[in-house]
Order: structure tokens, then sequence, then C-alpha cells
């Protein structure tokens, strides 16, 4: 028997809440995440709803497979109108939220209105109560998990919670579960604060019914056996995402130094091998998967101490508060993720939005009595935590740095300034388009704003005996494929990627677990969902689920007043290397990224000049009901 | 060194448990390809970035007496 999917909606303006069971067929056709938030936003929502108003609907959503006990599931997604991006947000988390909500009854949550004064929900085994939150409201994560789990006296409550950055409207802020697995990215930590949300707070006792548990178990037995012996396997248990420090500088494609240089003379102290030498103590995972790639931090120096339950940094971090700016001491690093952690605020936009300002500054576009007196430059990391704290609490310079990048740049009277590093007004990750067109593509085209978990990571497409065309040719991908182009065969790649990332995260699936980026084969994530659901399931008519919601989406962002101009790179990108092995290949070449983009338009079936799907294409994905929505 | 073979270091970055020598000698003559294909990486050649003296490069190069391969994890994203 598999389980039965059932939505709960929370009202905070009226404090009331219902429950509702969507039929089997909406379940099957949307699958989760995005695919259940897209349909009920477009239907329930006015176009150019201000994010940080009550109207604005945030959904916290998992899966028709999520709760059962398989590898790598074990994600929460969140969407809702980005207040970063004024388009469709999204962002997914691991750690152990979404299977305990399962596990008490309901697999999404729909957050309407506005709480009159601070509250968190509490949600277990079937009952909902909305408890008053004003005693917590201003506190650290940490602080607020210890207090909400003495108050609820269990210990294994979960909560998925904001910070002081959320609270405070920070447009960059997240949203936390177990204090060391986010919801990232998009600023949706400011949506939860402007309901005065503080914590949806879950505990489940019932196991959560699979049709073949058998088929399931064997999954994750393998996975914990001859998955983890594959490269993809070993590397992520051992080291977690940190390799690509190395890899990245000795290729001399690692931002550095707000992407004005891509070989950072502090490479080493950032590396996976030193890190792990200084700050790191031992890895972590998530809901029953094997893989454990997560890491934790500890430090206790006499400048620093590092609280281990707020994790420890991963490759993003890294990159972005060390080699963007320059900042090379590990145990800052720790310390700093640490704090960010403790607020809830997302450490790529902070480090791109803090790159910014040091460039500006070093540029003389902006002066020091702007950043109220702080001595803001690259290398000089004593400014990193101070700057942190103001952003938090919106004091001086951090009342504008608080806005991310490009309203920074904006209110500074700089935004046409070639430095600034976003898309869509999200800034953007530590991977160069450059080295890898495909992930600009994805920075380009994502309906979220610039992201890296969209595209294809080119060069593991690169050669046909790479994981790429050995392990993922079933998604049709044949031939090897030239990271460095922008041809046909680099859209198409692009293309089934993008349908197969976002089948990946609509179900909940976590990105690290599944080939070519993990070890589990694409037949067998198929078999997951048939052994959960006991749907006859096909990568075919899975693969047709995640494209359904690219439409969707492409269609909020269109009634929100995106256009063709907003799918755009960075102009750095399209400079040259000043070092390193690709020095001299010329930058993306800028004309051939607006064909590429044109003819992924076509490829999607949506107007090659506007960008706006086509009806017949909706029809043909069985979404003619939103085709007035155009 | 004899005057048939070649001496080619390596950089060993894959953060696998087991190590590759730091060095390892080979008929003069041989190519990048056919040497990755003795090495015992996991999968095969294409599951790593391979560059050749910094850079990337072709499989059928031939190596030089004192060539460094760096062997690196595909840069897969995360
Ligand atoms: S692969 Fe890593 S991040 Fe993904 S579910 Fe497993 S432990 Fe969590």
């Amino acid at each position: 028997m598999a389980k039965k999917n059932r939505f709960l909606f929370i009202d905070l303006s009226r404090s009331k809440t219902w429950e509702e069971e969507p039929d089997g067929v909406f379940c099957r056709k949307f699958l989760g995440g995005r695919g259940w938030a897209l349909p009920y936003l477009l239907k329930n929502q006015k176009p150019k709803t201000d994010p940080l108003s009550p109207e604005n609907i945030l959904v916290v959503a998992t899966s028709v497979i999520s709760g059962a006990r398989g590898p790598a599931m074990p994600r929460v997604i969140v969407c809702a109108k980005s207040p970063l991006t004024g388009a469709f947000g999204e962002s997914e988390a691991g750690g152990y939220w979404a299977p305990e909500l399962n596990k008490a009854g309901f697999s999404a949550v729909f957050v309407l209105g506005k709480a009159p004064e601070p509250v968190y929900v509490w949600i277990k085994d079937g009952s909902v109560e909305i408890k008053k939150a004003s005693h917590l409201w201003g506190k650290e994560t940490g602080e607020t998990q210890a207090l909400i789990r003495n108050e609820l006296d269990d210990n294994r409550a979960r909560v998925l919670q904001i910070g002081p950055a959320g609270e405070n409207g920070v447009l960059y802020a997240n949203i936390v579960n177990e204090l060391a697995h986010f919801n990232g990215r998009n600023g949706l930590g400011a949506v939860m604060g402007s309901k005065h949300l503080k914590a949806l707070v879950v505990r489940g006792t019932k196991e959560v019914p699979v049709s073949k548990p058998e088929r399931v178990k064997e999954i994750n037995a393998w996975t914990a056996t001859e998955g983890l012996k594959k490269p993809a396997g070993e590397l992520l248990r051992r080291h977690g995402t940190l390799p690509l420090v190395r890899a990245f500088q000795e290729m001399g494609v690692l931002p550095t130094r707000n992407w004005t240089r891509s070989i950072f003379w502090g490479g080493e102290k950032i590396s996976a091998e030193n890190l792990h030498e200084t700050i790191y103590i031992e890895s972590k995972g998530c809901f029953a998967c094997p893989i454990r790639c997560k890491r934790r931090a500890e430090v206790n120096t006499d400048k620093y101490q590092v609280d281990p339950r707020f994790g420890g940094p991963e490759f993003e971090t890294v990159g972005a508060l060390g080699s963007i700016l320059e900042i090379a001491d590990p145990y800052l690093l720790a310390k700093a993720n640490e704090l960010c952690n403790r607020y809830a605020l997302d450490t790529i936009s902070l480090g791109m939005t803090v790159g910014w300002l040091m460039e500006a500054v070093e540029r003389g576009l902006v002066t020091p009595e702007e950043c109220d007196g702080l001595d803001v430059r690259f290398g000089n990391g004593d400014v990193l935590i101070p700057l942190i704290k103001k952003i938090v609490n919106r004091q001086g310079i951090g009342e504008k740095m608080a806005m991310g990048s490009k309203r920074l740049a904006r209110e500074m009277g700089l935004e046409e300034e070639e430095f600034l590093m976003e898309v869509k007004g999200q800034e953007v990750p530590l991977h160069d388009p450059r080295a890898k067109t495909g992930v600009g593509l994805g920075y380009a085209l994502a309906d979220y704003g610039a992201d890296h978990l969209v595209g294809p990571h080119d060069t593991v497409f690169a050669s046909a005996d790479g994981p790429g065309i050995k392990e993922a040719s079933g998604l049709g991908i044949f031939q090897a494929v030239d990271p460095l182009s922008l041809g046909p065969e680099k859209v198409r790649l692009f293309y089934y990627m993008d349908l197969y990332w976002r089948l990946i995260d609509m179900l909940g699936f976590c990105t690290f677990g599944f080939v070519p980026r993990g070890p589990i084969p694409l037949e067998m994530m198929v078999d997951l969902v048939r052994a959960i659901t006991g749907w006859p399931v096909s990568l075919w008519e899975l693969l047709k689920a995640g494209e359904r919601t690219i439409h969707l989406a492409r269609i909020f962002n269109m009634r929100e007043g995106l256009s063709v101009k907003d799918d755009r790179l960075p102009a750095r990108f399209f400079k040259d290397f000043e070092e390193g092995a690709l020095r001299g290949k010329g930058g993306i070449n800028k004309e051939q990224f607006e064909k590429a983009r044109e003819m992924r338009y076509g490829m999607m079936g949506w107007d090659p000049e506007t960008g706006r799907p086509l009806p017949e294409r909706l029809y043909e994905l069985d979404l003619g009901e939103f085709v007035d929505e155009l | 060194m004899s005057g048939h073979s070649v001496r080619i270091k390596i950089r060993d970055w894959r953060g696998t448990e087991e190590r590759m020598p730091p060095e390892m000698e080979m008929p003069s003559g041989t190519g990048l390809g056919d040497f990755l294909e003795t090495l015992p990486l996991a999968g095969g050649p294409g599951y790593y970035t391979i560059l050749l003296n910094g850079r990337p490069a072709e499989r059928k190069i031939t190596l030089q007496d004192g060539d460094e391969i760096t062997i690196l994890p595909l840069s897969v994203g995360g």
C-alpha cells in the first residue's frame, strides 16, 4: 500500500488550518515540490504580488515519494515568489524535516496570509496548532531550536525555521532545518519572516506506507555498498563538494577577487585537504542516506569558537567567502559560516554582495565613510564578521547590503558597472561558465535566477568514457560535448539535463545522489518511484512532469513582467580569463550565447524571439488549463 | 634513466584512499591516453579531469620525459 498525499493549509491571518486531499491524477502528473506549488500559485496568487506582503503564498512541499527510507531523498522544497528576483522562487534542503512531515501525515504545507504577531506551527501526527513565538523572535537558530524542543518536551521535533536575517527582511535570508540543512537561495526566509512565521515544527511517529518496501531496501543497500565504491560516491563520502577548490584552482577557473582572477594565492589553505586538517571533525548525512556527504566543523582557538551543530562550510561557501573575497583563513571561514547559519543567511549571495562592495571601494567608486569606516578591501578578513552583523541587523551599510548586490549597486548609482555578478537579481554561484558553458545557460535561463544545479556540468559530458555518456545515456545523450561549445548539441544537452534536474528536485531527491553527479543509476531512480508509489511510471513520464514545471514557471515569470532580457549573463563572463589554462579562449561569445538562448526557446516550444510558451506546447504537456494565463 | 623510457610525474588529487605513485617510468613514445589506461583509475580516465603540464591535452599526445600529469575529480558541481 502506498501513502496518501494530504496537503495542509494554514491561513495565518485568520488563524485557521484545513486539509485537502489532491486527486491521484494531480499527484502523478505533478509529483511534488514545484510541481505542486506552481499550479496553485498560478491559480491563487495575483500577478505582481508584493513578495513580502501577506498575499505571497509560501509552499513548503515534499513529494509523492518522501518519507520512504530510500537513499538521497530527504529534501524539502520551498517555493514562493522571491523577494530577491521578483520571479518564481524555489530552494531545496536535505536533512530530516521532509520525511518527518510525511510521518506526521502531510505531504505539503501551504502558508497563506500573515500572523498579527510572531508564531510557530506545531504539527504532530495529523494535529496542527498555531503557537505564539514572540519570545523566540530575534533569537538565533540554535537557541530557537532548543527552546522549541524544550517547550514541546520533544527532543526529536524537527524544526524548520528562519533566523534573525529572515525576521529582518534580508533579501537573501534562508530557511534551515536541523541547524545545518538550508533552503539556501532566493530569499525565501524573508517571505517566511514577512508572515511572522518563525518555524514549522513537525513530529510524526507513523511509518510512511510504501508499495514495495523490499525493493527500496535493496536500493539503499546497493548505494551503501556498490554505490560508495563508484568514484562519485567515494569522493562525496570522503570530501563532500570540497575537492572542487583544488580542481578549479589547478584549472585556473576558481572564482577569485570578485571574478577578476581565477587562481587564488590562498587556494592551498582553503583546499579540502587543509580544511580537513584544520576545521572539520566528521561527516554527517541526511535521513536514511548512506552517502553521508555533509561535514561538521569545530574550532576552539583564542580568536574563534565554532559550534559543530551548525555544520561546516561546503564548496560554495568556501568559494564565496574565501576566494571571492581573498580570505584564506579556514578558522575565519568556519566562523563566518557558523554565523550565517545562526542567522539563516545565504552565504553565496553574501559573498558576492561583499565582493561587489570590495571591488567598488578598490575602484574608488565607494568611499570608506560610506562603509561606516570599515576597511573594506580584498583580503581583509577583519571586516567579514562585522559586515555579516550589520547586514543581519540592517545597520549602516548593512541596510543597503541586506538588499543584495543588485539593489546595493543601484542605491550607489553603480548598477551599470560591469562588475555586478548576478542574474535576475540573484548572485551567481561559484562555477565559471566560461569553462562550462552549459552552466552558463543554466545561470541565464533558470527561472529562479543564477543557479548551478540547473544545467549540465559540462566536464561530465566532455568525453565518451566519462560518467555523463556512460551513465546518463538513458537520457538520450550519446556523444561527448565540448565543455566550451555553445552549438545545438550543447543546447540539447542543456535541455535534457534541465528536465532531469527539475524532476530530481520536484521529487525531493538529492542531486548528489544520482548520476551523473552521484552514484545511483537512472534505472534505480525510476525503480524507487515505482517501488514507493506503486505506479508503473516510466522515465519518459517522469521527465514530462519535470518539463511541465519549466513551462509553468515561465508563465509565472512572464506574468510578473520578466522577459528575454532577463535571461542573460553578467558582462564579465564575455571577457577572457586573465590567467590559467583557459586564458586565450576569449570568454563566452555573446553572439553564440544569444543564438543558443534562442535555440533553447525553440526546443522548448517557446516563441524564439519573446521566449513565450506557445499554446500547442502547453496542450501537448496537458497544461491546457494554463493557456489563458498567457 | 634508460634511453628507451620516460619518467612521468603524477599529482594525484582524486581524494581517494588509494594513492598513485608520485612518478612512473614508461616506454618512450607512450601516448597520454595509453598511459592513463595503465593507471588504476576507478571508472576509467573519463571520470577525472586530466591536465598535462597544467593544461588540458589531447589523449593522443606523446608523453615526454619529465611531463607532469595532474589527476583531479570532475568539476561536477555542488
Ligand atoms: S548525498 Fe549527501 S546531501 Fe544528499 S541526501 Fe545523501 S547525505 Fe544528504
